[in-house]
């Protein structure tokens, strides 16, 4: 039994050893364009792409519902989720957050008909609102509204606001621009202020927890060296509103 | 009556009622397992109806939950769920996710239900990935409420028809059926060997043959032919009994033992009751155990008998008759058998059983036994008769001879009266020829050829009477007593007999002991009846007298005890004993119609006992015999007959010196022609017995017929049943043995002429 220690040990190690270089990852998104789209090319895509790489870790990037994406990454199915906001890991346990924030999301509401300035989450409680399912801050926080209709995907979620089947629909700022865009939907507009804005992070499945450190190392280091700017600005900045 | 015909029907048919009942109850029965049947089988089909509206849930549902559930769509998840709820019974559905949460809508229902489980599993890069299980929950109260209203829905009509039916069928089943069969029914409990005669009519009004016709025909045929059995029951009865009877008496009067047993001899079937009275044994006994007749046969045959077992009864089968062997009863009596055993084969020739006789022999052996006695005492009668005749025979020629050498001895020492060394050789010849003739007397007593004179005796007093003699004879070392019984028989006989009786015993009692002993002499009267005689051989029925002579002597073996009555047959030394004694003493109880019984053990001494017949009352009487006296001369004229010169001489010279005239005749001739020529009265003819020409008796039958008044006096070596019957002289014979002393003949002669 001593003699075959060294090799049981050996076992042990590689066995437990983590996806590191020469590994691939797959990590879960709700996301949608212009953040992430079916071929990489999103905003958030680029990020963990050029994260992971610097890490010699290929990402495959799998699109879920934004629940299911969590559900997911939280029983290793996948191997993380990306973008969500702090404070996932409670509801979650499996799920631990990388400590360098990808973006900040904006909920900003949008609607065709409505003109206001926003005031806080009570200010949409006279209007039908309509949101994605599984969107837990706006879950939380759109509470007692008229109406509050929830969809599955942002196209249906477009789609109700340019029917008029709600008065308004609360969204990520960028995700909007991108769906606009991506619908053509010239009528629609943003309400200022955001409503809120939350940090948005990178998380990983437990079983990755020795990626974290290097992980936020590497987004660090994009966002100093501006690559992190740069991408910014290839794929988000064009779909800003004038 | 019968108790059947005791048995009274109610007014309503048993059957009938019980057919309704049974009908009732059966039909209930069944009225109660196909409601059961069917509720339950209403119950499987709503049970198959719910399973199969889950299944169309599963079909309808199952993919949207799973899309729903993959994208956690809740509100859509729980419209869906509520969609479920609307199918029937369905009351409660159930998400639960892998994670353990629970979506769920309506209240789970309360009581019996049915669950439905279906796994909601979604494929996601080319895995499926369990998102959850949907449970639906449908009660089954309302289908359990529909079976209990079905049920009873079905109870009430078909009972309400069973009971219709029953009364339908006891109505038909009484009229058509059960009236009829009461009618059977009383009339064979009625039917008995009295009313065989009487055929039964059920009276129906019907023209339609049913199978209660056929019945009532089958009744009447069985009544006839019950009838023609009867009357052939009685007669094989009558037969049987008749065989019975037959056997029975076979069984119950053959005196011998029949049976019939298995061809193991392990069992028996039947044995007759002659078992009981040869073996002393209950037949019961037998059929209990088989081999309980083995059981008494007595130990030296029983090995035999066993040792024949394995060889008796092998192919192939033949009869067997056994050695005879003797059985033990109970009573401890003993029974010789004679056994036969036969094989009984069947059809086929194999061998059945065994049937066996066995019979009582006891009787024939004892008759075997006893004539085997008879036999050895008519060899050993016939032996002594042959020895008797021989011996008589050498007597007779030898008394003549005595008879001469005495008389003239007599004669010689008249004349020789002077010189005194003649007169004592002479005597010295006279002792020895008298000694001679004691022997020739005993051979003749033997022989019973002893010419006696019996008399009527009383043999106490005969006996007291020799006391003294014989107290002399056995010598002072000896004790002798005599036991006089006291109620003797009187017996007829010649005193001399009973003095040579005693005499020889005792003279043997006293050889037989050694120094010092006794002799004891007992009388007595005893009587044997034909039962006693038949269990002793050579005794007698009559009364008798006994005269019984003991001693306490060296006693005999058997050896000498078979042989101690032969003549010549002695165990003492030839200097002490001729071997006659006992031969002559057989000799006179032989002669007096008497028999004698000798028990001996060596070391104890003997016991002679001699049964003397005894005399019969019309006998009883006592002569007193003339004084006759020797010394006075005679006168007479007397007829000597001798064939033999040297007696005729020697006669002639003793009579003629006695003063007789005497006529010497040298043959009965010349006797008859003296007789003739004679002219003077003859008083007394003096004869010879045995002569050539013819014998003494028929001699003095012709004196006397020329000379009637002659006195008859003969004499002999031996009588040769020619003057005497048996040896006994008739009334007014006289006779004198052979040889005679001068003063016997002038004895006779004087006794004679009285």
């Amino acid at each position: 039994m001593i003699r075959l220690a060294p090799f049981l040990f050996l076992l042990c190690f590689f066995i437990a050893m983590p996806v590191d270089g020469g590994q691939s990852i797959s990590l879960a998104t709700a996301d949608g364009p212009p953040l992430s789209n079916p071929d990489n090319t999103g905003f958030h895509d680029r990020i963990i792409q050029s994260m992971f790489s610097r890490m010699g870790i290929e990402v495959q990037i799998v699109r879920l519902p934004a629940e299911r994406a969590l559900i997911n990454a939280d029983a290793g199915i996948e191997e993380g989720v990306f973008v969500r906001v702090a404070g996932m890991e409670k509801q979650y346990p499996n799920l631990v957050q990388v400590p360098e924030k990808i973006t900040d999301y904006e909920f900003t509401a949008f609607t065709k008909h409505v003109r206001m300035s926003i005031n806080g989450w009570d200010s949409l409680k006279p209007y039908g609102v309509g949101i994605i399912t599984g969107w837990k801050i706006l879950e939380n926080n759109i509470r007692e509204t008229r109406d509050l209709l929830k969809v599955d995907n942002p196209e249906q979620l477009f789609g109700i606001l340019d029917k008029d089947r709600v008065d308004i629909i609360v969204y990520n700022r960028y995700d909007g621009y991108g769906m606009l865009k991506q619908l053509n939907l010239k009528q629609i507009r943003t309400l200022e202020p955001s409503l809120a804005s939350r940090e948005m992070f990178l998380y990983l499945n437990i079983k990755q927890k020795h990626l974290i450190k290097n992980a936020a190392d590497q987004l660090r280091a994009l966002k100093a060296d501006g690559t992190y700017q740069k991408l910014f600005k290839e794929i988000i900045l064009p779909l800003t509103p004038n | 009556m019968t108790d059947a015909k005791k048995s009274k029907f109610p007014a309503k048919s048993r059957l009938a009622g019980r057919l309704a009942i049974y009908i009732l109850f059966f039909s209930s029965f069944m009225t109660l397992v196909s409601t059961a049947y069917q509720t339950y089988a209403e119950f499987r089909k709503d049970i198959r109806n719910i399973e199969t509206g889950l299944d169309q849930i599963e079909r309808i549902y199952l993919k949207n939950i799973v899309a729903e559930l993959w994208t956690y769509d809740l509100n859509t998840l729980r419209m869906s769920l509520q969609g479920i709820l609307q199918f029937p019974d369905v009351k409660h559905v159930e998400i639960t996710t892998v994670k353990g949460d629970k979506i769920s809508e309506g209240d789970p229902p309360k009581g019996r239900m049915v669950q439905k489980n279906i796994s909601l599993s979604r494929e996601h890069r080319g895995t499926m990935i369990e998102l959850g299980m949907l449970t639906i929950t449908a009660t089954l109260e309302g289908i359990y409420q529909q079976m209990t209203e079905r049920g009873l829905m079905i109870l009430i009509t078909q009972g309400f028809q069973v009971f219709l039916i029953s009364a339908l069928v006891f109505s038909l089943f009484y009229f058509f059926i059960g009236k009829p069969l009461r009618s059977l029914a009383l009339y064979t409990s009625s039917l008995d060997m009295n009313t065989l005669d009487q055929p039964i009519d059920l009276k129906r009004n019907t023209k339609r043959r049913d199978e209660l016709d056929q019945v009532t025909d089958a009744l009447n045929g069985m009544r006839e032919r019950m009838m023609s059995g009867y009357l052939e029951l009685r007669q094989s009865e009558s037969t049987l009994r008749e065989s019975e009877m037959k056997f029975r008496q076979l069984a119950e009067n053959i005196p011998e033992v029949f049976w019939l047993g298995s061809s193991d001899w392990q069992q028996i079937f039947y044995i007759s009751p002659a078992y009981e009275k040869i073996w002393g044994k209950t037949p019961e006994s037998l059929y209990q155990s088989p081999m309980s007749w083995f059981e008494s046969i007595h130990p030296e045959d029983g090995k035999e008998i066993i040792e024949l077992f394995p060889v008796i009864w092998q192919p192939p089968f033949s009869p067997f008759i056994f050695p005879e062997y003797r059985i033990i009863r109970p009573d401890e009596t003993i029974r010789w058998i004679l056994a036969r055993a036969f094989p009984v084969f069947d059809e086929a020739g194999t061998l059945q059983r065994v049937a066996g006789i066995a019979e009582d022999i006891t009787e024939r052996k004892q008759d075997e036994a006893y004539k085997d006695t008879l036999q050895k005492q008519l060899l050993q009668a016939q032996k002594m008769e042959s020895i008797g005749r021989l011996a008589g025979g050498v007597a007779h020629d030898f008394n003549n001879m005595l008879g001469v050498i005495l008389g003239y001895a007599e004669l010689a020492l008249e004349q020789a009266s002077d010189n005194a060394a003649l007169h004592e050789s002479l005597r010295e010849i006279q002792r020895a020829a008298g000694r001679s003739a004691d022997i020739t007397r005993q051979l003749l007593a033997f022989a019973r050829k002893q010419t006696i004179d019996p008399r009527i005796l009383n043999l106490n007093e005969t006996v007291e009477s020799m006391l003294r003699m014989l107290r002399r004879l056995i010598g002072e070392d000896i004790s002798l007593s005599f036991v006089p019984g006291e109620h003797c028989f009187p017996v007829k006989m010649d005193p001399s007999q009973i003095d040579q009786i005693l005499a020889n015993l005792c003279i043997n009692s006293r050889d037989a002991i050694a120094q010092a002993g006794y002799i004891t002499i007992e009388t007595s009267g005893v009587a044997f009846d034909s039962t006693y005689c038949e269990d002793h051989p050579g005794f007698s029925p009559g009364t008798f007298t006994l005269l019984a002579v003991s001693d306490n002597g060296s006693g005999m073996e058997k050896e000498t005890l078979a042989n101690v009555f032969e003549p010549f047959f002695t165990t003492k030394t030839p200097d002490k004993g001729t071997g006659l004694g006992l031969a002559t003493v057989y000799g006179i109880v032989k002669q007096n119609n008497g028999f004698i019984n000798v028990y001996s053990e060596p070391e104890k001494g003997t016991t002679f006992r001699i049964y003397l017949p005894s005399c019969q009352k019309e006998e009883i009487s006592y002569e007193k015999k003339a004084e006759i006296s020797l010394e006075s001369k005679g006168k007479e004229t007397i007829l000597l007959v001798e064939d033999e010169p040297s007696i005729l001489k020697m006669a002639t010279m003793m009579l003629q010196r006695m003063g007789y005239m005497v006529l010497p005749a040298d043959s009965p001739k010349r006797a008859l022609e003296l007789a003739e020529s004679y002219s003077e009265k003859i008083h007394l003819l003096i004869t010879d017995v045995i002569m050539p020409e013819m014998n003494g008796r028929t001699l003095a039958r012709q004196i006397i017929s020329l000379h009637p008044d002659i006195k008859c006096l003969f004499m002999s070596g031996y009588t040769a049943n020619v003057i005497a019957h048996h040896g006994v002289l008739e009334k007014g014979v006289y006779f004198i043995q052979k040889p005679f002393s001068r003063e016997g003949l002038a004895g006779k002669i004087k006794e004679a002429l009285l």
